[in-house]
């Protein structure tokens, strides 16, 4: 965002989405203008009430055929009234792009349908079911007069209720290939037992949760089915809200009319990825996004990013897209400013949580940002439409949603305070696994972003390292590091001097030994911390101090730390009373890197012998130099 | 019972029961409208409810007979300004 389209935002235009009334709508729908369902969507999230929802579904219903969207055939099995809940479930997914074909079994014949393969469930071949049932109906027992229960009928009782799930769905896999949802049993708002509840270690509550614990390892156990945390839901929303006891007794319907929609978008965030209609990337503004303020205007220092407010609210948005990342999510920057500027924030502003490395490709400068989303789609090898836009300006999220409507438009609240909020409820971004492969990707244009980063930054390579502004620790083994030891010396192949595999029982021996050290070294710069990346290990006798190991992980390598280590190395030697140190190179297939490392520090040649070189240097006269970009603690 | 409650009511009923505004006033009833039956009652009344902020009692739900007569409950509860 810059300044001129500050001023756009606060004083002209109030977004077209929140100017659409319902009377303009029914015009664009009867001139079958192609801005109809986008505007339609648009009135749909700002209702998404019972009311609106037939409205919405009837105007959308009227613009058939709309190529564009997912067919997709729901089936749901349940044990309660739901009927009111779909046409705000199709509002919400005709608002997504997807039609919703819908289909309700009979009242409490959920079990019937499953069992029976010649069932309406079976021969409607629906591409989703869901199984809604309620406590109170599966497990009534649990759900009233739970304090006659013994603890052993009780175990009947969780047994029992699990094992009917089990059939089920092991008896809907054998007909039926289409995604299962399962929802999770409801705990009682209030226990049977009331405030006795709380003092017994087998109470009502716990029986629910077990049952729920069952449901999860099932859906685990099977591929495509998944289940949907209704307790939770109910939880979220309060629980003694959630039903309206009027409702309940009348109509068999356990949920408040104020609480319909909430289920229905609970279902859309599994509709989303169960139809493919997701996001892959998060392509995000920076100025007033990522962090607040005007980069341009208020300068590096001036940015508010941080663990105190204002800059926290930030601080959760990055943290909020960092958690996106973890699920396979790519992120992206697009942005109007500096390019230069912005880079220099991202990589070297102490409080940023998100750096560089963490975006897969950037577009700052002063393109539109359709242009720049087209790019960065392009660059990404992915299409436009499973990008996610993320701008704080409704201007720009309104030019996008008109130029590219196949993008997610991220619907941001004016305030900040609700931006990490309504990213995660965005239920593009919602995923039932994920892959190893959807973690490498995001993995994979990481490193190829760091190579670049790498390229484009040597001008000269002192320079680089001290952009990297690395912080070395190096500690002797304890109980916290020595698992982390015993693995880098068994999986260290490149940068591995001596290449000694030590078991952690063998490093405890060693370290337990007064005649030697083992010593571990962390490695934190700009863009994240390593974590323990080298191991030394060092054997004393008399005078002479010999490097049994030493060894640094490849993710490391040329970095210039190794000589840190090995300056620390000479001093802790000295300590010792040692005046020379000796090390040896045992070459393997994979050594090669670490070759040259100990002449390259002015250690003296000493013997070969069977492939092996031994080296030393005197320490009373030579020394290895810490490098003066690296800080040591 | 004001106009305006009765034509809120009346385009709500339009939307839930899938048929034109034109197609009812304040005389119809469910006996009337193919699509009123008991679910797209129910769906109607959760309707009111919601737009409203009102909650009926049973007894007014099954007293419902006519579009006129619930503008007429709705009516009431608007201004006894008691929403339950």
């Amino acid at each position: 965002m810059v300044a001129s389209q500050d001023f756009l935002r606060h004083s002209v235009i109030a977004p077209p989405r929140e100017a659409t009334s319902r009377e303009a709508i029914e015009e664009l729908v009867a001139s079958g203008s192609a801005e109809a369902a986008r505007h339609l969507a648009a009135y749909w999230q700002q209702h998404k009430s019972p009311a609106a929802a037939h409205f919405v579904v009837g105007a959308f219903e009227a613009l058939l055929p709309q190529p564009h969207l997912i067919e997709c055939r729901v089936m749901i099995l349940r044990s309660f009234t739901v009927e009111p809940l779909i046409p705000l479930l199709r509002a919400a997914a005709f608002s997504a792009g997807i039609r919703l074909h819908v289909q309700i079994s009979d009242f409490n014949v959920y079990v019937q349908e499953i069992l029976d393969p010649e069932s309406k469930l079976y021969r409607s071949k629906p591409d989703l079911v869901i199984l809604a049932v309620q406590t109170a109906d599966v497990a009534p027992q649990l759900w009233r007069s739970y304090g006659g229960l013994t603890s052993e009928q009780r175990a009947e009782i969780i047994a029992g209720v699990a094992d009917q799930f089990r059939n089920w769905i092991e008896v809907f896999r054998d007909h039926c290939e289409a995604d299962l949802i399962v929802h999770n049993l409801q705990l009682p708002a209030v226990p049977s037992r009331g405030l006795l509840e709380a003092q017994s270690v087998d109470g009502q509550q716990d029986a629910v949760v077990d049952i729920n614990r069952c449901l999860r390892r099932l859906a685990s156990e099977h591929s495509g089915v998944h289940i949907l945390d209704y307790d939770g839901l109910v939880a979220r929303h309060g629980r003694v809200g959630w039903s309206d006891e009027t409702k309940r007794f009348t109509m068999s319907l356990p949920i408040a009319p104020a609480h319909m929609v909430d289920l229905c978008e609970e279902w859309m965030r599994f509709l989303h990825p169960i139809t493919g209609k997701i996001a892959k990337a998060v392509v995000v503004d920076l100025d007033n996004t990522l962090w607040g303020g005007i980069l341009g205007e208020d300068g590096a220092s001036g940015i508010q990013i941080g663990p105190e407010y204002p800059g926290a609210l930030y601080l959760e948005v990055q943290r909020t897209l960092l958690d996106l990342r973890d699920r396979g999510i790519v992120l992206a920057v697009a942005s109007k400013n500096d390019p230069q500027e912005a880079m220099e924030v991202l990589a070297t502003h102490p409080d940023m949580l998100l750096r560089p490395y963490h975006f897969s490709a950037f577009r700052i400068g002063w393109q539109e940002k359709s242009q720049s989303l087209r790019e960065i789609a392009a660059e990404l090898n992915i299409g436009v439409d499973t990008l996610a836009f993320l701008d704080d300006n409704p201007v720009e999220r309104e030019r996008i949603a008109a130029e590219l409507p196949a993008v997610t438009v991220i619907d941001l609240p004016g305030e900040p305070v609700g931006f990490a909020q309504a990213i995660r409820a965005c239920p593009a971004l919602e995923r039932l696994r994920v892959s190893s492969e959807d973690l490498q990707r995001a993995q994979y244009y990481d490193d190829q972003k760091r190579r670049q980063e790498l390229q484009s930054a040597s001008r000269s390579p002192e320079e680089f390292f001290s952009s990297l502004k690395q912080v070395v620790e190096i500690r002797p083994v304890s109980p916290s590091n020595i698992s982390r030891i015993a693995q880098l010396t068994q999986k260290t192949n490149q940068f591995n001097l001596t290449t000694r595999r030590y078991t952690e029982q063998q490093i405890a021996a060693i370290a337990s030994d007064t005649e030697a050290d083992v010593f571990a070294m962390r490695v934190k710069d700009v863009y994240n911390d390593n974590g323990i990346v080298g191991v030394v290990i060092l054997r004393y006798d008399d005078a002479i101090c010999e490097i049994d190991t030493f060894l640094l992980s490849c993710r490391v390598i040329g970095r210039t730390v190794e000589t840190a280590l090995l300056s620390f190395v000479c001093e802790r030697a000295r300590e010792r009373g040692a005046t020379t140190l000796s090390g040896r190179f045992v070459p393997t297939k994979k050594n090669a890197p670490a070759a040259d490392f100990y002449p390259r520090h002015g250690f003296a040649a000493a013997a070969k012998r069977d492939g092996e070189s031994s080296y030393s240097l005197d320490l009373r006269d030579g020394d290895v130099i810490c490098p003066e970009w690296i800080r040591v603690l | 019972m004001s106009t305006q409650v009765l034509e809120h009511v009346r385009t709500l009923a339009a939307d839930v029961l899938g048929v034109r505004r034109s197609e009812i006033d304040v005389n119809s009833t469910p006996r009337q409208l193919d699509n009123w039956d008991s679910i797209s009652h129910v769906s109607l009344v959760l309707a009111i409810e919601e737009q409203f902020g009102v909650a009926f009692t049973p007894e007014e739900i099954t007293d419902m007979e006519s579009i006129g007569r619930i503008a007429e409950l709705l009516s009431r509860k608007l201004n006894n300004g008691n929403s339950h």
